[in-house]
């Protein structure tokens, strides 16, 4: 094959970035990490993740509403500083509004909460499974 | 090319909503064309022609989704605004993810809609003027690895992510991430758009 900037990173084991501090909301998604084997790093604010570097992540799950900013907030924050990692917002079932905001800003889909599990597996899934043979590098380049 | 108005199309099965938006958008001086029908609006418009689309989700027979999926195999870049009275988040999502520029709820105030309108008439007028820079269109197309390159010709034919990763031998992922470079070295704002920026690079000079 031909080598590929993309393709000739080191192998990093995936996580996934948690952000939000609502309780209930965080232990839907360590469910789901836990059955596909994910790790974690977790984050109370927008402000937490933007401080933090992430390498060989494999995607954030972002509460739409965090304490400091909103999902889209945070989305529009990453992208200014070019930092690209597929993005998985959680969103109230009734909150059309926030959802639509957050798919403005580019995330990868919005899960209703409290049905988050089944969403999560399949998108998890989804990523864990490209990951496979083709390990993601850090950031852009 | 003939500066022609930007003509805002209500695409609504329920006349009173389509009368309503007439009045409205008339008010603050929109050009505007409604349709009670998906088939009725393709009889009319014309993809050249600037304006957005304001579409109701639930129609009988062909539904706003189809519609814009329509639209979308035209590689038409007309920007759609949804509206819809029972609309709940997954169908938000996939509305937006299918490249909608908005999408609310019934019932709005009339300012709110004003305003997403001409956020999406806007968005559409400097998309149509960007088309126009071909200059520009072949600055950004050299800016491209040649990977990316390969990814935007098997992109802008049609191909599925997974179609293209099969042909280049890659992962999806990896042509998830070629394909969100190129759209964004590119300024692509939807996949007609580039579909259309790689025609308009094609003309001759």
């Amino acid at each position: 094959m031909t080598p590929n900037p993309v393709e000739t990173g080191r192998p990093r084991p995936p996580i996934a970035c948690l952000v939000g501090h609502d309780v209930a909301a965080r232990a839907e998604v360590r469910e789901a990490l836990d059955e596909l084997g994910v790790g974690r790093r977790s984050y109370e604010s927008g402000a937490d993740l933007l401080a933090d570097d992430w390498p060989g992540h494999l995607c954030l799950i972002v509460q739409s509403q965090l304490p400091d900013m909103t999902a889209t907030e945070l989305l529009a924050a990453l992208r200014r500083a070019g930092r690209r990692l597929p993005a998985i917002v959680l969103a109230s079932d009734t909150d059309i509004e926030a959802a639509v905001d957050a798919m403005r800003a580019g995330a990868l889909d919005v899960v209703e909460r409290p049905r988050t599990r089944r969403a999560l597996l399949r998108h998890l899934g989804r990523l864990l499974g490209e990951l496979e043979g083709h390990p993601p590098t850090a950031g852009g380049h | 090319m003939k500066e022609r108005p930007a003509t805002v199309f209500v695409v609504d099965d329920d006349e009173a909503v389509c009368t309503s938006l007439r009045l409205l958008l008339r008010s603050v001086g929109l050009p505007v064309v409604t349709c009670n029908s998906a088939d009725e609006f393709l009889k009319q418009f014309d993809a050249d022609s600037p304006g957005c689309i304001v579409l109701d989700i639930r129609m009988p027979g062909m539904s706003g989704i189809e519609l814009q999926q329509v639209l979308n195999e035209q590689n038409s870049i007309t920007p759609i605004v949804f509206i819809t009275g029972h609309g709940d988040v997954p169908m938000a999502v996939e509305a937006m993810q299918a490249g909608a520029v908005d999408f609310i709820q019934k019932p709005f105030r009339d300012q709110d809609l004003i305003d997403r309108i001409n956020r999406a008439l806007e968005k559409d007028r400097k998309t149509r003027a960007e088309l126009g820079e071909r200059d520009q269109i072949l600055e950004r197309i050299a800016s491209l690895t040649p990977r990316e390159r390969e990814v935007m010709e098997l992109v802008t034919v049609g191909k599925a992510n997974k179609v293209i990763a099969g042909d280049l031998d890659v992962s999806q992922r990896t042509v998830e991430i070629h394909r969100a470079r190129v759209m964004e070295k590119m300024g692509a704002r939807s996949l007609a758009h580039l579909v259309r920026m790689v025609i308009e690079a094609g003309r001759e000079g």
